[in-house]
């Protein structure tokens, strides 16, 4: 089998290894210091740290919509009000959800938009979950059904877990 | 079966389908560095300080490595460099797998869909991988810009 012709056939597989590793080095550090010059014309576009810590994804994840504690959402619940949206995939809604919360995934809104709109205008309180404290679902749940004209739409920030472990009521099955 | 696989038309088919893939793509990421951000975010497997380093210059060692690819410059480190990239990726992709991680938005899911992309994403970098490894192994720098130049310099 003969491969690498020239001058290269005649080294070791060690010795072309180790050329191979060098040159790899040197298109490594090309490609950085190109990215690092290219970022100096150009100017920024983002920082080179910070932005994604827990708190500053959430914030980013918010902005322009309204938050709603866990205490209001339990008290909207008790009242009759809440009108629980989960925007996680349907496995998940299966597998266990909030009282009488509709499965809602993000590129589903707009379905459900003339009847979630018809429920926030009767009184009721839309309110968009997810799992985990980062999960954007709800964000962007709750940011299309506001374009899409349905007001007051509130999100419940790492909704499903905060909701089962503080031992609120969930159901399971239905869609 | 081997001389198929050892055939130079197929390294240089494939130096040449790699080299553009990896410039394609590496000049649509460094297009929108807070996009790519967040999509290497959402694999959850970096620290935050990482985070946008690996956004702002992995663009370019991409591109870097695709012109490289492209023109048969420095063959040998070019495969390698996009076998261990690709071996990485791989790595990442297999680990959110085995999570059950929708990289798509970053979420934890039990949905089959999630996971589906994630083996499809998985299987084409293995393939993109097999391929930048049988460029190391068999390339012949056809139609390279050093050999050329090399060849007219004898």
């Amino acid at each position: 089998m003969r491969t690498w012709e020239g001058k290269d056939a005649s080294l070791s597989i060690g010795a072309r290894f180790s050329k191979a590793l060098i040159q790899a080095a040197g298109l490594l550090f090309i490609g950085i210091a190109l990215g690092v010059l290219f970022r100096g014309i150009r100017g920024p576009d983002i920082p080179w740290s910070g932005g994604w810590s827990e708190k500053e994804v959430v914030a980013r994840h918010l902005e322009g919509l309204e938050e709603i504690s866990l205490q209001e959402a339990w008290e909207s619940h008790q009242a009759g009000k809440a009108l629980f949206l989960d925007a996680r995939d349907p496995g998940s809604f299966q597998a266990g959800h909030l009282p009488g919360a509709l499965s809602v995934p993000p590129p589903d809104a707009e379905g459900f938009s003339e009847e979630i709109r018809g429920l926030a205008q009767a009184g009721m309180i839309p309110i968009a979950y997810c799992d985990g404290v980062d999960c954007p679902l709800s964000a962007e749940l709750a940011r299309r059904l506001q374009e899409m004209g349905v007001e007051g739409v509130r999100v419940l920030v790492n909704g499903w877990s905060r909701w089962r472990d503080s031992g609120y009521p969930v159901e399971d099955g239905g869609s | 079966m081997m001389r198929m696989v050892s055939s130079q038309w197929l390294s240089l088919l494939f130096r040449l389908a790699l080299g553009g893939i990896f410039l394609y793509a590496g000049v649509v990421k460094s297009q929108d560095p807070a996009g790519f951000a967040q999509a290497i975010y959402n694999y959850r497997i970096l620290p935050g300080w990482a985070i946008n380093p690996m956004a702002i210059l992995l663009p370019w060692v991409e591109m870097v490595l695709g012109a490289a690819l492209v023109l048969g410059i420095w063959i040998p480190g070019a495969s390698l460099l996009a076998s261990g990239l690709l071996g990485i990726f791989a790595l990442a992709l297999c680990i959110n797998l085995a999570r059950g991680l929708d990289i798509d938005c970053g979420c934890f899911s039990t949905a089959s869909s999630g996971a589906g992309s994630t083996t499809w994403y998985f299987l084409r970098d293995i393939l993109l991988m097999a391929m930048a490894i049988q460029v190391f192994f068999f390339d012949r720098q056809w139609v390279p810009l050093v050999g050329f130049l090399a060849r007219r310099r004898n």
